[in-house]
């Protein structure tokens, strides 16, 4: 129990008053504010970030421990301190301590969240966010203000780190993205390039060969004539290697580029045979078409006449004499099912994937027998056919001959027309057509 | 006797084309460039031009261009003969130029000259 004596003695009585008033209550409201005082306190104290108060000067009333810490002072020695002449930057401290009166005139604009750096006991900056509230109090309006502060240096630092690496690894990708767009450009304009430069000096040639074969530059003698027929003969097989190599380039290169138009192909394979008839009579052997009904496709011409030429080629060759060729054109649901069967000496299990290499050929015996092929046949026939959304391959009994099966379908897929449907390639598309226009620096004499 | 335009910026091919041409009864004339080819046909009449696509300065497809846009030239019978392989129906660009034939460098003589009095009549 506690109490309160008020007592006053009397001396002319003798006597002395005294008034006792029991104060146990009130006692034990005031240990009760102490205790709550102490432990907002330690609250304060477990707090992650500095929590600050400031009077109407200025001056620090509260600070917690977390804010001794990163300003880097002992506990408790900076309260009554003005906090912007210890704590801040030299530079901000006018600017900020305006900005703080006309706030405790209640007339300046109060900003809840701002970014602040604090000046540590060592000289150093620290970086820190602020939530703030205003103190209101009377007969003053306001009466100080309360801050929360949370020290984002290390973050802001990473933060910036990682968008300094972000924007370097762009940059570099950047880079890197449009070295290959050079390269690509390169490539295709090496494809257009080469073709051109090994076909000029071939054409005059090949002009000149074929009249000295023909007699037109006046007559020749039986060797004389011989040998120009050899050199127009060479000729041919180095034009048909030259644009094997192309083809070939131009697939891998995903450079090579589809016309598509509405077609029925059955017409175009009679063509292709009967071309290829005077090859295969000679050599004794039968080519057979069994015309389909079948749909129009969207295929191009030229592309689908070279399959049919590559694939023919093959089963002539590889026929022997006596042979037959069996050719098949069937119309499915959604494309066209197109056969070459021949009744050659067949190709072995090992070599059936194989066959669609570039420049695979069977063992060196077998090209020595039916040497002549660049080897590169199949593989520009799988990249055209693939091209245009089609399937090829192969069955064959090893001695009983062969049978090529390769399907178009009636719509090619989006993107047909290039193999290579992205961006660059569209890029590349166009300096295609900016070749053809004769944009690209040819230099006379080196073209 | 018809009179032929040969363009193509190749001393070599120029010559052998010209003696093909002519050797196939026809009168060749040579220029090795797409400026001096629109300079010729503005003061002389062809029957053909055989123009080359890929040459350096004005390439074979900006001179039929000019050639389409002349009222006098429009109508004038132009081939391309070119190593730019474009297949039978030829890039849409280039065909809607209208060139009465495409022959591919390099050229067999036997084709060549069926496709050349096809061209001439």
């Amino acid at each position: 129990m506690w109490f309160e004596w008020i007592s006053r003695p009397i001396v002319k009585e003798g006597v002395t008053y005294a008034i006792v008033h029991d104060i146990t209550e009130k006692k034990k409201a005031e240990e009760e504010l102490i205790l709550q005082k102490e432990k907002a306190e330690k609250y304060l104290d477990l707090a992650g970030n500095i929590i600050v108060a400031l009077n109407r000067k200025g001056e620090i009333t509260l600070l917690n421990k977390k804010g001794y810490e990163i300003l880097g002072y002992k506990e408790g020695t900076l309260i009554g301190k003005n906090w912007f002449d210890v704590c801040l930057p030299k530079k901000m401290v006018k600017q900020v301590k305006t900005v703080f009166a006309s706030l405790m005139t209640g007339k300046g604009k109060f900003v809840e969240d701002y970014e602040n750096p604090v000046l540590t006991s060592g000289g150093k900056e620290r970086l820190i966010s602020w939530h703030n509230t205003l103190l209101e109090g009377v007969p003053e309006k306001v009466r100080g203000v309360l801050s929360s502060g949370e020290d984002i240096t290390e973050i802001r630092k990473l933060n910036e780190e990682l968008e300094q690496r972000v924007k370097k690894r762009t940059a570099q990708l950047q880079k890197s993205y449009e070295e290959l767009k050079t390269l690509d450009e390169l490539k295709s304009n090496f494809l257009i390039i080469t073709s051109h430069e090994l076909k000029t000096p071939i054409t005059p040639l090949m002009i000149q060969a074929q009249m000295l074969a023909r007699g037109d530059l006046g007559p020749l003698t039986e060797k004389q004539k011989q040998g120009a027929q050899i050199i127009h003969k060479n000729m041919e097989r180095l034009t048909r290697l030259i644009n094997d190599i192309l083809d070939v380039s131009k697939i891998s290169s995903k450079v090579l580029k589809l016309q598509l138009k509405k077609k029925n192909i059955n017409d175009r394979i009679s063509e292709v045979i009967s071309e290829k008839k005077p090859q295969a009579d000679e050599k004794g052997v039968k080519i057979n078409f069994v015309r389909g009904d079948l749909p129009e496709i969207k295929v191009d011409d030229f592309r689908f006449q070279q399959v049919m030429v590559n694939l023919l080629d093959n089963a002539v060759k590889f026929t022997p004499a006596g042979g037959k060729i069996s050719v098949k054109a069937v119309g499915k649901e959604d494309h066209v099912l197109v056969s070459v069967a021949d009744t050659g000496r067949g190709i072995k299990k090992a070599n059936m994937e194989k066959l669609f290499n570039p420049f695979f050929q069977a063992k060196p015996s077998y090209i020595e027998k039916y040497r002549g092929g660049t080897g590169l046949g199949l593989a520009i026939v799988r990249g055209i056919v693939r091209q245009h959304g089609g399937k090829i391959w192969v069955k064959s009994i090893f001695g009983k001959g062969a049978t090529f099966y390769f399907t178009l379908p009636i719509n090619p897929p989006k993107g047909a027309e290039n193999l290579n449907n992205t961006d660059t390639t569209e890029t590349k598309e166009k300096k295609d057509k900016v070749q053809v226009k004769g944009k690209i620096p040819i230099k006379k004499g080196v073209k | 006797m018809k009179k032929v335009l040969i363009v193509d910026d190749e001393e070599d091919i120029l010559t052998s084309v010209k003696m093909l041409v002519d050797d196939s009864g026809y009168e060749a004339e040579t220029v090795n460039s797409g400026a001096k080819a629109l300079k010729a046909l503005g003061s002389k009449k062809y029957d053909l031009v055989l123009l080359d696509i890929l040459m350096p300065g004005m390439s074979g497809k900006e001179v039929l261009e000019k050639i389409r846009a002349d009222p006098k030239l429009k109508n004038q019978k132009v081939a391309f003969m070119t190593v730019v392989q474009l297949g039978k129906q030829g890039e849409d660009s280039i065909q809607a130029l209208k060139p009465v034939e495409y022959f591919e460098k390099p050229v067999r003589v036997g084709d060549f000259r069926t496709r050349l009095q096809k061209v001439l009549g």
